[in-house]
């Protein structure tokens, strides 16, 4: 399953509402601060990257898509250290 | 004599009218500005009906126009009612219903939200709906003129209304056990109570800048916006998006120049576990104040270490505001216990009584904390009920025939200095990140569920959240489930953090003997 997918399918079974690639996470107050932390957890987890605390700030966790562009980041430098 | 929560406005405005009353990004409302605005916006009301004591509803994110609105409701002799922007629709719709909610401030892009919440009665109630950020939106089915904020500022502001200090200033929404949530009514006199009193003892000046991080239904927001109203201060409200983030918040708190801060503990706490907090400093934060559930005593520590503030636990149910306070000190390092909820705040009457109704005083063990004075609520909205079992007649009897007193539910033990040290609860009321949470509440929503025959929700204790929400649930026979389904389903019913993170399905739920389910057996589980 692609990222996006995996993220979306996460994000309906924790937070039980389906959202799109680019709905706002934050707005609607459906991802709070303790929210934030369970998809740290869930993020680390599945794709095997390790999320600063620097890194969590509100530009990754806007949309299913900026969350996507911070792991393929943060794989990307993973894989060339 | 200021006797109307609109009076500490008009008062500051007369003396530093060009001070910043708000302060948020780049935008910036002076005292007379906010003294304008907000006259502007109650002849905005009076012109479309409003009525001295008429109940308007405030649905909107936090933002300036929710203070300009509030004062302007306050101004008109109204009563306002914060409703949580995060509220499921029903949940709208029924405080809009039970509280006789004929004018409502929103913003535009709620307005079809409104629309679709209420029933075509309860729109039809309406009188006006005010969409605060910008011009007037169309609305297709609200036949009553839907008002822009460029319709309000075309008026004069009114002559406020002087009511008496017994009038109801706002109403606060709070979990119902039986399902349903209840209007905790507060006069100007008892908001007054803890207004004046958290200005004195904390020594709110011109100089302050008091951060806004409680939502408007709390009422940790009534220090927030009216103490520093009072004292002459710059609110300044904190963006909901920095309140996710605690590595933002904690920069936040810097950058601004906070110079008291008000929260539930959970937010430091995260702050500290993930936010860095205590890797920087606050030079100019003076006062830290925490109340809405216990402040882990481990967690504490760290936050007494990480800052120089002086540093207070307030407590008081949402029907008292705060009636203890107790001052966090360099001695507390040597805890092992949580601290106490300390003593009785000025103006208060604060006492402990057994189940035989006798006073309790040190090492008499534990006992329910009562509460007496100008500072409590005047009773639940349209529920004489309820109110009548938690405003009660003195226990230990009083010279004045109508004197109540409030049974705040709490059990609390009386520590050899006087301090009152928390308990636990009498019933099923649990505390999840400061949220007050009736389990009741929950399990009524998920009794609509028409799979769900039976249904208990208990509290399992989690360090950083107090508790999270476990529900154990029997179906009717021949009824499935698809997963998560209940949880989808709840979440039209109660707010986010009242959905239970994990759902048990029993083939039945353990009894007591006296035939009630057994929750501490559920607990245990």
């Amino acid at each position: 399953m692609h990222v996006s997918e995996q993220i979306r399918s996460f994000v309906q079974k924790r937070f039980h509402k389906e959202v799109s690639a680019t709905d706002s996470l934050l707005d609607s107050g459906l991802v709070d601060s303790v929210g934030v932390f369970e998809m740290v957890a869930f993020v680390e987890e599945r794709f095997g990257v390790k999320i600063s605390d620097d890194d969590i700030v509100p530009e990754h966790f806007e949309t299913i898509e900026t969350l996507e562009a911070l792991i393929g980041r943060l794989r990307q430098a993973r894989s060339a250290s | 004599m200021l006797y109307q929560l609109w009076h500490l406005l008009a008062d500051s405005a007369a003396r530093h009218p060009n001070a910043a009353a708000i302060r948020l990004g780049d935008q910036r409302l002076s005292y007379s500005e906010l003294d304008l605005l907000s006259g502007k916006f109650a002849t905005a009301l009076i012109t479309h009906g409003l009525a001295p004591g008429d109940r308007v509803g405030l649905f909107f994110p936090k933002s300036i126009a929710s203070l300009v609105t509030i004062f302007g409701i306050l101004k008109a002799g109204g009563v306002y009612v914060p409703i949580d922007p995060a509220s499921p629709r029903a949940r709208l719709a029924y405080i809009v219903r039970n509280c006789g909610i004929r004018h409502l401030v929103t913003v535009g892009d709620r307005v079809a939200v409104v629309e679709e919440a209420l029933s075509e009665d309860a729109l039809g109630a309406l009188d006006a709906i005010y969409a605060v950020d910008g011009a007037s939106p169309q609305s297709s089915r609200v036949s009553q003129r839907v008002l822009g904020w460029s319709d309000v500022m075309l008026s004069s502001p009114a002559r406020p209304h002087d009511g008496v200090e017994s009038d109801l200033a706002y109403i606060l929404y709070t979990s119902g056990s039986t399902g349903a949530p209840k209007g905790v009514m507060i006069s100007h006199r008892a908001a007054l109570t803890f207004i004046d009193w958290t200005h004195d003892e904390f020594d709110v000046s011109p100089r302050d800048v008091v951060s806004s991080h409680a939502p408007l239904h709390f009422d940790l927001s009534i220090f927030d916006v009216f103490t520093t109203i009072k004292g002459g201060g710059t609110i300044v409200p904190v963006p909901d998006r920095l309140s996710t983030f605690p590595l933002k918040l904690a920069a936040f708190i810097r950058e601004q120049k906070i110079s008291i801060w008000y929260s539930v503990p959970s937010a430091l706490t995260l702050m500290l576990q993930r936010g860095k907090f205590a890797s920087a400093t606050y030079p100019d934060l003076r006062t830290v104040l925490f109340a809405g559930e216990v402040f882990p005593i481990k967690y504490l520590k760290q936050m007494r270490r990480a800052v120089d503030s002086r540093l207070y636990n307030l407590y008081g149910p949402t029907e008292t505001n705060v009636c203890t306070y107790y001052e966090v000190t360099s001695q507390d390092l040597e805890r092992d216990t949580d601290i106490p909820i300390g003593k009785a705040i000025r103006n208060y009457d604060v006492f402990v009584l057994n189940d035989a109704g006798a006073r309790i005083a040190a090492g008499d063990g534990e006992g329910e904390l009562f509460a007496r004075g100008p500072g409590l609520m005047s009773g639940y909205w349209g529920d004489a009920e309820k109110t009548a079992r938690t405003l009660r007649a003195n226990p230990l009897g009083s010279e004045m025939p109508n004197e109540k007193v409030m049974a705040t539910g709490d059990m609390v033990t009386v520590a050899a200095d006087g301090n009152f040290v928390f308990a636990g609860r009498r019933d099923n009321m649990i505390k999840s990140r400061g949220y007050r949470i009736e389990l009741g509440e929950i399990e009524a929503a998920l009794y609509r569920h028409p799979s769900v025959r039976e249904a208990a929700v208990v509290a399992v204790p989690d360090e950083l959240l107090t508790n999270r929400l476990k529900a154990f649930v029997v179906l009717n026979d021949d009824a499935a489930l698809g997963d998560g389904e209940l949880q989808t389903f709840c979440r039209d019913y109660v707010p986010n953090y009242m959905i239970p993170e994990t759902i048990v399905l029993r083939s039945e739920l353990p009894r007591t003997s006296t035939g009630k389910v057994d929750r501490q057996r559920l607990s245990a589980q």
